[in-house]
């Protein structure tokens, strides 16, 4: 699915978590060219099985390495439907969570902001921006929306 | 033009590095009275011969003076990039540009959390001067072969100020 938002372009997909005790990572979207990466975040969707999910995280992996977009420390156990999960701030920081078990604000120390980056593809290669999470769940079953907004910096530059 | 952009209007340049054992400034835009520039970057679109790209920089230029003032630091090295590299005003002028180099998947992110491009205001020269941002570096190639698009997105301070490809 995708929107055209007042500035830039709105992608989503929705993601299933299925392993069992142990860790996995999903391709959230393919990378062509050079994009900046506005915003980027998900929402629990659907939760069968789901107490124990931690080492969350969003990286860009091209084949070969793995860069973080977020720490590898995000902790999403337990966490209900409507949850949602956001990266604002630098890649060794964890995502945000807010946690509709009550009504929540996304803020910190400094006031809450939406932190941008630059992604390239590598050259040639299939480039994912991908979620990764660990589990003691035998297995966990959950179903995340990820969405990310962003604008190309190049001709035929996209998030698909 | 690469994308609708409500908050700003996008503008690009193709510019040919030919240098042979110097240095060079081209032309990338040129600036009538005030803008907020929002985003500035370039992508290397060829790269015949591209050994060695260094020193390189923004800046402002003032035809009449002349003057200049760096938009980033000037000593961004693109030595060796292949075609598809990124280049990015991402911090002050003091700062060197970011650079995403497409041999392997690449990631650029802000100092602090937040806003990755690094916004300035530049006014052109009284009396009528052609003002022009500029692409500077310098090269060991005997010439150096390559082009880059350069790319801005900016908003108008007053009225008929622009910035238009030169």
């Amino acid at each position: 699915m995708q929107s055209t938002e007042s500035n830039g372009t709105t992608v989503h997909k929705d993601i299933t978590f299925t392993v069992a005790i142990g860790n996995q990572w999903l391709n959230c979207f393919t990378i062509t060219g050079s994009v900046l990466v506005q915003r980027l975040w998900g929402i629990v969707s659907a939760v069968t099985t789901f107490t124990n999910c931690t080492s969350a995280c969003f990286d860009l992996n091209d084949g070969a390495a793995t860069i973080q977009l977020t720490a590898a420390s995000g902790v999403l156990s337990g966490m209900p439907v409507g949850t949602i999960f956001a990266k604002a701030g630098l890649a060794a920081a964890a995502f945000v969570v807010l946690d509709n078990t009550a009504g929540d604000v996304g803020e910190s120390t400094v006031p809450l902001e939406w932190s941008e980056s630059i992604v390239t593809q590598k050259s040639g290669q299939p480039t994912y921006l991908r979620m990764g999470i660990s589990t003691t769940d035998n297995p966990v079953a959950v179903v995340m929306r990820i969405s990310c907004q962003w604008v190309p910096l190049t001709p035929g530059s996209k998030v698909t | 033009m690469l994308t609708a952009n409500p908050g700003g209007i996008q503008i690009s340049k193709t510019i040919t590095l030919a240098a042979s054992g110097g240095s060079e400034s081209l032309n990338c835009f040129t600036l009538t009275g005030s803008v907020w520039v929002r985003q500035l970057w370039g992508v290397i679109q060829d790269a015949t011969s591209f050994a060695t790209c260094t020193a390189a920089s923004f800046i402002l230029y003032e035809a009449t003076g002349p003057s200049t003032n760096q938009l980033t630091k000037n000593d961004g090295v693109l030595s060796a990039m292949a075609v598809g590299t990124v280049f990015a005003k991402v911090g002050l002028a003091g700062v060197t540009f970011g650079v995403l180099n497409n041999a392997a998947g690449a990631v650029l992110e802000p100092g602090a959390a937040g806003q990755i491009f690094s916004e300035f205001m530049v006014t052109q020269r009284t009396g009528a001067v052609v003002t022009t941002i500029q692409f500077q570096y310098t090269t060991a190639a005997t010439p150096i072969i390559g082009t880059a698009q350069i790319y801005a997105t900016y908003t108008p301070l007053t009225a008929g100020s622009k910035l238009i490809p030169a």
